[in-house]
């Protein structure tokens, strides 16, 4: 078989996937622009809330899904973002744009202690490093007084008056988000996203291969944290307010398992993992209030029978519908196999 | 390449015991010897994931003794395995691109799509060329068959432009159909690769090289052309021990 | 074995011993003038409060750590649920003691709840997923999740503490103006005889020897005679044990209330971090650091205490990715 007709048979097995995917994407962002008309102001707060969630799910996600290093800290990046433009906002008279400046720097400031800490480490060591690196974060949270509050938290954060209303936040969330969302899929199509997937793969082969898997952790670190950082500033104004619950270790928990809900390893996952927990989250405090054990349990129960997440569900007959048809992966792999090339050569 | 008197010892035991190997560029070595002789943690020495007790490993003129693996990658050492290690998850071309790229400028990136750096894309191509597995480039590897499996090894190795090739058991697990199949494949390489070879199979060893190191216990016990070794009388009586 | 092995043998402890002493120099180097900063800034007298303070809290911290290092040794899985553990066995002892007056009635109730809550974890829900790094830590958080919820809705918020016996309250008196906490005294020396146990059981027995491998070789096992699955259980029990008993331990000095879980585990986790995981001494060495570093800061710059946990653990990492004392991977 000849490379152009095997191109050939993968350009026709992709649109069929590739044209419901836009055609979702497309009904997505068409409801994302008109229902905030409709809806109610409570439920445009859940939704710019489930937007900024998806991103930081997302952001974990890079590392946890494509590189395979789950970070059970990543609030702590978050948090540092959140800290560093609450303490202008409530402790000095500075400005949105110091406000802006602070906190990104702080994001990723902290991004940058956390990679250089963890990236040497890989597997079981890297997760208890970033627990312990979030915990920190909480710890100071809780101890700094004079510059975090402590348990009452830094009041008197304000959007700026252009977007003061929950109807206009919505859209200035929706379109960061938007745009860092092709930021990071664009990241997971370049070479380093690619890297990141052999490191998931294989630690040793990627060293032998003659990549510097120490940098590389280091990068995805930084990619990482930018992410998160816009993440919690985002989330910082929604709130308008901060405090030690935004970086408990539950709050750095909770992207893991949006992220594996969803389906870890790709960027829709999250979204919809985000998605769900949010709404779950909120109606279910309604009815009773033990959200600790419901995230507790689905976290269970997701580890135990459900690593694939929604979308690997969605995958899966997807394929099988595909392959019935004969143009599905396994299908397409079939005719590949048929003439092995060592037997052909 | 030189590997000068290079002893590795790991806990008590000897792994490698005094053993030099000099290769000029372009030749062809096989280092042959019954299991435990100390072939894979020499080969292990000379990538740089294990670190000589004694001695040194000099590679393209300077010293590598300590230099970690993606360093001696980026200077050329290609190696395969003998049990494969490829990301089983993704497919041959992502294997593909992931090796070439380790030796690009592109690794850094991570602003522009993959497809669009033509370097890495041409070496992609070459060396699914060299190995004969340009058909199945689209395949996820998870699906494909031990041959293939070893056939991309290879490929994975050449598609940085290796200028040491080290290929640990190629020919492990595979029917002798693949077997002769394999031996065309590194016969055609390209001559100016210096490569090592490991083999436990001494007839496929010893058709494709110049030079054979045989090692016992760790110890080179004779070293010299394919003709010489397949009548040396000690590598045979080790030869005989084992089999 | 040959003369040659031996030799190289001991080579090999050489070089352990070298690098063991480099540690030792190195942690010196950097406690001594710190010791010498810390004696400009309060009394000798106080001085040897915080020490034994330091130690106490470390000798708590030894008991998790020691639990958690065994556990991972042993079956590669990192117990995050360990700080659950401690809560609720500590909540578990001070009901017991509460109902039956006996405190050490609520040490044994702590202990042996958790145990059976163990065997359950380790059975019925870890036994799914094992081998599978990931999976299973992600399992034990969402674990300590229901359980600190479970602890909360039983026990409630407020800070609670363990009714101790009679003879481990007030202090006792060292020379004439000495005076230490009872209590916190007998952590120290109930710490000092579990390490002893472990100790003899990693070094001396058949156990050990196949925790220290880290069960490379199952095969091996097998054929020595033991039911190595037998062993998982038995030590998921036994470190469950271990972690609700330091539990009511720690209620006796410390206070328990929801959120505890993860302080502790933090605590715990940098012991490890530190220390190597996986490596008993590890665990001991790592103990005592952590325990003695926050002793002292929480004496001198109490708002920065965490991060001063935080400061040495970045940098051992950046030198010693795997712990003072870890083996290399």
């Amino acid at each position: 078989m000849s490379m152009i007709e095997s191109a050939g048979q993968a350009r026709k097995a992709l649109p069929i996937t590739a044209r419901v995917q836009l055609a979702m994407l497309a009904i997505a962002l068409v409801v994302a622009f008109i229902f905030p008309f409709l809806a109610s102001t409570f439920i445009l707060r859940l939704v710019t809330l489930a937007l900024v969630s998806a991103l930081f799910a997302m952001s974990v996600d890079l590392m946890a899904g494509y590189a395979g290093l789950v970070s059970l800290g990543h609030a702590g990046v978050l948090g540092s973002a959140m800290y560093g433009v609450g303490y202008v906002a409530s402790k000095t008279d500075g400005g949105f744009a110091l406000q802006l400046l602070v906190g990104f720097a702080a994001g990723i400031a902290a991004s940058v202690i956390f990679g250089l800490m963890a990236m040497r480490s890989s597997g079981v060591y890297f997760i208890l490093i970033t627990i312990a690196q979030g915990m920190i974060v909480w710890g100071l949270a809780t101890l700094l007084v004079k510059i975090t509050g402590a348990e009452n938290g830094l009041p008197g954060i304000r959007r700026p008056v252009v977007v003061e209303t929950e109807f206009r936040y919505y859209f200035v969330a929706l379109i960061v988000v938007l745009v860092s969302s092709v930021g990071l899929f664009i990241v997971v199509r370049s070479p380093v996203g690619f890297a990141l997937k052999g490191l998931r793969e294989s630690e040793t082969r990627m060293r032998m291969l003659g990549h510097n898997t120490t940098w590389l952790k280091f990068q995805m670190f930084m990619l990482s944290g930018f992410f998160a950082t816009i993440a919690g500033i985002l989330l910082v104004y929604l709130n308008e307010f901060v405090n030690p619950t935004d970086v408990i270790i539950a709050s750095s928990a909770l992207p893991v398992l949006m992220s594996i809900l969803g389906g870890i390893g790709t960027l829709i996952g999250p979204f919809i993992g985000a998605f769900v927990v949010v709404f779950l989250r909120n109606y279910v405090s309604l009815e009773i209030d033990r959200w600790q054990s419901i995230m507790g349990l689905t976290f269970i129960f997701v580890v135990l029978f459900a690593r694939d997440g929604l979308i690997g569900a969605v995958k899966k007959h997807w394929y099988k519908y595909l392959d019935s048809k004969g143009s599905g992966p396994a299908a397409l792999a079939a005719t590949e196999m048929a003439a092995p090339p060592l037997q052909s050569g | 390449m030189n590997v000068d008197d290079v002893t590795v010892r790991f806990g008590g035991v000897t792994a490698v015991n005094h053993v030099s190997l000099k290769v000029e560029g372009g030749q062809r070595w096989a280092v042959i010897g019954p299991n435990g002789a100390g072939k894979t943690t020499l080969f292990r020495t000379i990538s740089g994931e294990v670190f000589p007790t004694e001695g040194r490993v000099e590679l393209f003129g300077s010293d590598m003794s300590r230099a970690a693996p993606y360093q001696k990658a980026q200077r050329g050492v290609g190696r395969t395995y003998q049990v494969t290690e490829l990301f089983k998850e993704l497919t041959v071309e992502e294997n593909l691109i992931i090796a070439a790229q380790a030796v690009t400028k592109t690794r850094f990136c991570f602003w522009a799509p993959v497809r669009v750096r033509g370097e890495v894309d041409e070496m992609v191509a070459n060396a699914l060329e060299a190995v004969d597995l340009t058909s199945a480039r689209h395949t996820r590897v998870a699906d494909m068959s031990h041959g293939s499996h070893r056939q991309l090894e290879i490929a994975m190795a050449l598609s940085s432009n290796p200028k040491l090739l080290l290929l640990d058991e190629p020919a492990a697990g595979l029917s002798s159909a693949e077997r002769r199949m394999m031996k065309g494949l590194i016969n055609g390489l390209p001559r100016d690769l210096s490569i090592v070879l490991i083999e436990h199979d001494m007839d496929i060893a010893l058709d494709l090289v110049e030079r054979v190191l045989v090692l016992d216990n760790g110890s080179r016990i004779a070293e010299g052309d394919p003709d010489e070794i397949r009548t040396n009388q000690r590598v045979q009586d080790v030869y005989l021990k084992f089999d | 074995m040959t003369e040659a092995a031996v030799e190289a043998e001991h080579v090999v402890v050489d070089s352990v011993v070298r690098d063991r002493i480099r540690v030792l120099i190195i942690t010196l180097a950097i406690a001594i003038p710190l010791i010498a900063w810390t004696l400009t800034q309060m009394s000798t007298l106080a001085f040897f409060t915080q020490i034994l303070n330091g130690l106490s809290f470390g000798a708590l911290l030894f008991f998790l750590a020691s639990g958690f290092t065994m556990i991972f040794g042993l079956m590669r899985i990192a117990n995050l649920a360990h700080g659950g553990f401690y809560l609720m066995g500590g909540y578990v002892g001070i009901t017991t003691t509460l109902v039956t007056g006996q405190f050490w009635l609520g040490l044994l109730a702590g202990g042996l709840v958790i145990s059976c809550l163990g065997l359950f974890v380790e059975r019925i829900l870890l036994r799914r997923i094992r081998g599978m790094e990931k999976p299973e830590v992600l399992l034990t958080i969402g674990l300590t999740f229901v359980i600190g919820d479970f602890s909360l809705a039983v026990w409630g918020g407020d800070p609670r503490q363990i009714e101790k016996p009679e003879y481990l309250k007030g202090a006792f008196q060292i020379g004439d103006s000495f005076f230490y906490p009872k209590y916190r005294l007998f952590v120290l020396a109930l710490a000092i005889l579990l390490g002893s146990f472990l100790f003899y059981i990693d070094r001396k027995t058949k156990i050990g020897a196949i925790v220290r491998a880290g069960v490379d070789d199952r095969e091996t096992v097998a054929a020595m005679g033991i039911n190595i699955k037998a062993v998982f259980t038995g030590a998921f029990i036994f470190g469950a044990f271990i972690a609700g008993m330091s539990g009511v331990i720690g209620a006796g000095f410390l206070s328990l209330l929801p959120g505890e879980d993860f302080v502790i585990l933090l605590f715990a986790l940098v012991v490890v971090i530190i220390g190597g995981l996986g490596s008993l001494e590890g665990a001991a060495l790592g103990a005592v650091v952590v325990g003695l570093i926050d002793a002292f800061a929480k004496a001198l710059v109490p708002e920065l205490s965490f991060f001063t946990l935080f400061a040495p653990m970045a940098i051992i990492l950046m030198v010693r990715p795997n712990g003072l004392l870890g083996r290399a991977s």
